[in-house]
């Protein structure tokens, strides 16, 4: 026996959440069908909200699904508010970026006291900017903007077509080949200078890696990540 | 491009107008010579902190905005707090 609820939300994310809060399921338990990936616009235009459909399949959800039923009671949703302030930030970001000329979109999403603003469109390049430090600096200001009013400590990422997750991938593939060369040549290695972000990416990729060990040299901007072969003490 | 393009100008005043206590204070100047556009920017002086920031760090990312719509322009940006 199948159930399946439709749902609304800001983002898809923001929708897909929402239904699997009233379900009291996680993602893995459903199949998750995306009717309308919606649209944020930029600046308030173009807005429609993204709509997904949640399928709930199996005999064990059947106790679920009857519970469901009298599930619809809205005020039970105070806990999940849009926060005026993450209304704010992510505003604040698309006029930034309208600003700089880039015409993308923006969706979003909160985990815990993370809030995720992820932008996609066409040559975003120039709001990355070179090792990403136009993206660096817009997610800096849109976490001040977050925390401006916020009592409790929100963090802001956003990530500008994928770059963020690229990045992460390619660190952690110089982590490992470097730290590989190093155990077998008992160099120690200087990486190029990194932001805090980017150096933790490294040791913690680095952690568990049989052989080396890691820590950091230099100041500020200029902060490197040293790889270096474990003392045999 | 002899038609002044106020694009500057205007991401400045984005980026800067939710971070101060007083926005009607914020003044932005803009000074084209050739290649270069300056902005110059003054906010309240009790402003002042909240677009420098400890270290420049504020002063540093609105420069790095403001930097990448000039990139886009193809002009070099400077951004003075006056």
């Amino acid at each position: 026996m199948a159930l399946s609820i439709e749902k609304s939300g800001k983002t898809v994310q923001r929708a897909i959440n929402e239904a699997l809060d009233e379900l009291g399921l996680s993602a893995d338990d459903v199949v998750i069908e995306v009717l309308d990936e919606g649209e944020i616009g930029l600046l308030g235009l173009g807005r429609r909200p993204a709509t997904v459909r949640i399928t709930v399949e199996g005999p064990d959800q059947d106790q679920d699904s009857e519970a469901t039923e009298y599930y619809g009671d809205d005020e039970d949703y105070a806990g999940d508010p849009e926060m005026p302030e993450e209304t704010e930030t992510i505003d604040y970001v698309a006029s930034i970026l309208s600003g700089i000329g880039i015409h993308g979109r923006i969706s979003s999403y909160r985990e815990d006291d993370t809030l995720h603003i992820d932008v996609t469109g066409q040559d975003c390049g120039s709001a990355i900017g070179r090792r990403g430090e136009t993206l660096d600096a817009i997610q800096y200001l849109a976490s001040l903007v977050a925390n401006k009013v916020s009592e409790t400590r929100i963090r802001v990422i956003v990530d500008i077509a994928g770059y963020r997750r690229r990045r992460q991938d390619t660190l952690i593939g110089i982590a490992q080949r470097t730290a590989k060369k190093v155990a077998r040549s008992g160099e120690p290695f200087n990486l190029e200078p990194m932001n805090p972000a980017e150096r933790r990416i490294i040791h913690a990729t680095l952690q568990d890696f049989p052989g080396v060990t890691t820590y950091s040299e230099g100041e500020n901007a200029q902060r490197y990540v040293v790889i270096a072969p474990e003392s045999v003490e | 491009m002899s038609r002044e393009d106020s694009s500057l100008k205007d991401l400045l005043m984005t980026v800067v107008k939710p971070l101060v206590s007083d926005p009607s204070a914020i003044t932005i100047k803009q000074i084209n010579q050739g290649h270069t556009i300056v902005l110059e920017l003054s906010v309240a002086p009790e402003d002042m902190g909240k677009v420098i920031g400890k270290q420049g760090r504020r002063a540093q990312a609105i420069r790095s905005v403001v930097k990448a719509r000039g990139t886009r322009l193809g002009k070099r940006v400077v951004v003075d707090i006056v």
